[in-house]
């Protein structure tokens, strides 16, 4: 025992000093093999860490004040470039979206080409929608160097009718709208396909609606009935959409029935109509 | 010596109201058709009109008046020469009124617009009364908005055609 003492006494520190490095390299090694970090090396990671990632904020810092001094220039032109890159496709973006439109409108002119191939159309836009409290009239983009003469019908892409042209000059064209009080067109109403006159009136009109009048006897009209150009006159071909009975009503004096016309062409909304230009007169 | 009969200062008036009649028909076309107050929109032609003749005098207020009535014709699309007619009138009428019977203070200009304006309607409306026989209530209604909703224009026409005509009412 006394030995032992003796020993540890004269050797016990290199033999402390051989049992802490044994047990660092125990440390460091152990569970190597299955990719975990070691108890030893851990901890000393841990403690490395918040050092670690000081001096990383700390060289990015330095990177950033490098890049505002030195790369400045460049990132500025850099940038300029992208913005025109941006708006380079933000525009081809615009033409692709007007390219659809384009194509779908010209779908539908075409549709209704092969619908009514006696029609000779123009397609023109709505340019101006005049600012009158008396009448609803168009201004179309295109005039008499199209072949658009006074008196032609105006459809829109769903044969839906729109107006008829009132004046014609170069590069322009007025329409009269159908629910304008001054608009007068031949009507055929209900199955039996009786003939009626829509009279524009001005109470109506201000509600975007229209009327329809000179009943006979033997006309019945209802709610929902869809009424339809009677080509009588020749100043519009027969079976032009014009509108839905929205209701049926009775003069002040209780003697003459009438209707109310809501317009089948959407008028708020168009954009583009097409001008029939010739068709053929059905006797 | 051809300059010398050119009255210069004449013809800087003109260049100056051709601009005024410019900005009118522009706001009538492009602002106030697009606002539309219970359905019916305020007509500015006939206050402008009505300016014209106040501040340069009956002459200047009836040639005023029958290019702008003749160009808002042509943009309305209403009755056709209805304005061509109506506004000649409106711009003689009203420097005629300043030379025999009322000054040329706002007041005076007010009331005159408001006379202007429900002749205007007055003449728009006449057809469908008279010829179209239209339901009068709704005609009277469109006639009284339009008059009406026309009035505020007299406040931001009248002190800028003031200053352009050099009109000093201090004195």
């Amino acid at each position: 025992m006394n030995k032992f003492k003796d020993y540890m006494k004269k050797n016990g520190i290199r033999l402390g000093i051989v049992v802490v490095v044994v047990t660092l390299f125990y440390g460091f090694t152990v569970n190597q093999s299955n990719g975990d970090a070691g108890v030893v090396e851990d901890a000393a990671t841990a403690i490395t860490i918040p050092v670690k990632q000081g001096s990383a904020g700390l060289v990015g810092w330095l990177e950033g004040i490098y890049g505002y001094m030195f790369k400045y220039d460049s990132l500025a032109k850099e940038n300029e470039e992208l913005k025109i890159k941006l708006a380079e496709t933000e525009d081809r973006l615009r033409d692709a979206e007007d390219a659809e439109n384009e194509n779908e409108r010209l779908r539908e002119l075409l549709d209704l080409r092969e619908k009514h191939e006696d029609f000779i159309f123009e397609s023109a836009n709505i340019i101006d929608r005049p600012s009158s409290n008396w009448s609803v009239t168009y201004t179309l983009s295109k005039g008499g160097e199209s072949g658009i003469e006074v008196g032609d019908c105006v459809i829109d892409s769903e044969y839906n009718l729109v107006g008829q042209v009132t004046e014609v000059g170069t590069g322009w064209a007025t329409v009269r709208s159908v629910i304008d009080a001054d608009m007068r067109v031949g009507a055929l109403v209900g199955e039996g396909g009786n003939a009626a006159m829509i009279v524009g009136d001005f109470s109506l009109m201000q509600k975007g609606e229209t009327k329809l009048t000179y009943l006979t006897q033997e006309t019945q009209v209802l709610e929902e009935d869809v009424l339809i150009t009677s080509g009588k006159g020749g100043a519009f071909p027969k079976g032009l959409e014009i509108g839905t009975v929205s209701s049926v009503a009775t003069e002040a004096g209780g003697q003459v029935e009438y209707a109310t016309v809501t317009p089948s062409s959407n008028l708020g909304a168009l954009s583009e109509v097409f001008v029939i230009k010739d068709f053929n007169v059905v006797d | 010596m051809l300059l010398d009969t050119i009255n210069i200062e004449k013809v800087r008036r003109a260049i100056v109201y051709f601009g005024v009649m410019l900005l009118v028909l522009l706001v009538q076309n492009t602002v106030l058709s697009h606002i539309a107050v219970l359905g019916v929109h305020a007509l500015i032609a006939p206050i402008a009109v009505v300016a014209v003749g106040f501040f340069e005098g009956g002459l200047w207020g009836g040639v005023f008046g029958l290019f702008l009535g003749m160009f808002s014709d042509m943009n309305l699309n209403d009755a056709p020469v209805l304005l061509t007619v109506v506004f000649p009138i409106i711009g003689f009428l009203s420097g005629s009124l300043v030379v025999l019977f009322v000054n040329k203070r706002f007041f005076s200009f007010f009331f005159v617009c408001l006379a202007a304006l429900v002749l205007t309607a007055v003449c728009q409306m006449f057809r469908f009364i008279a010829i179209a026989n239209a339901n009068l209530l709704p005609v009277l209604a469109t006639a009284g908005l339009q008059t009406l909703w026309s009035l505020p224009f007299t406040f931001a026409i009248y002190y800028p055609c003031r200053r352009l005509s050099g009109v000093d009412l201090s004195k």
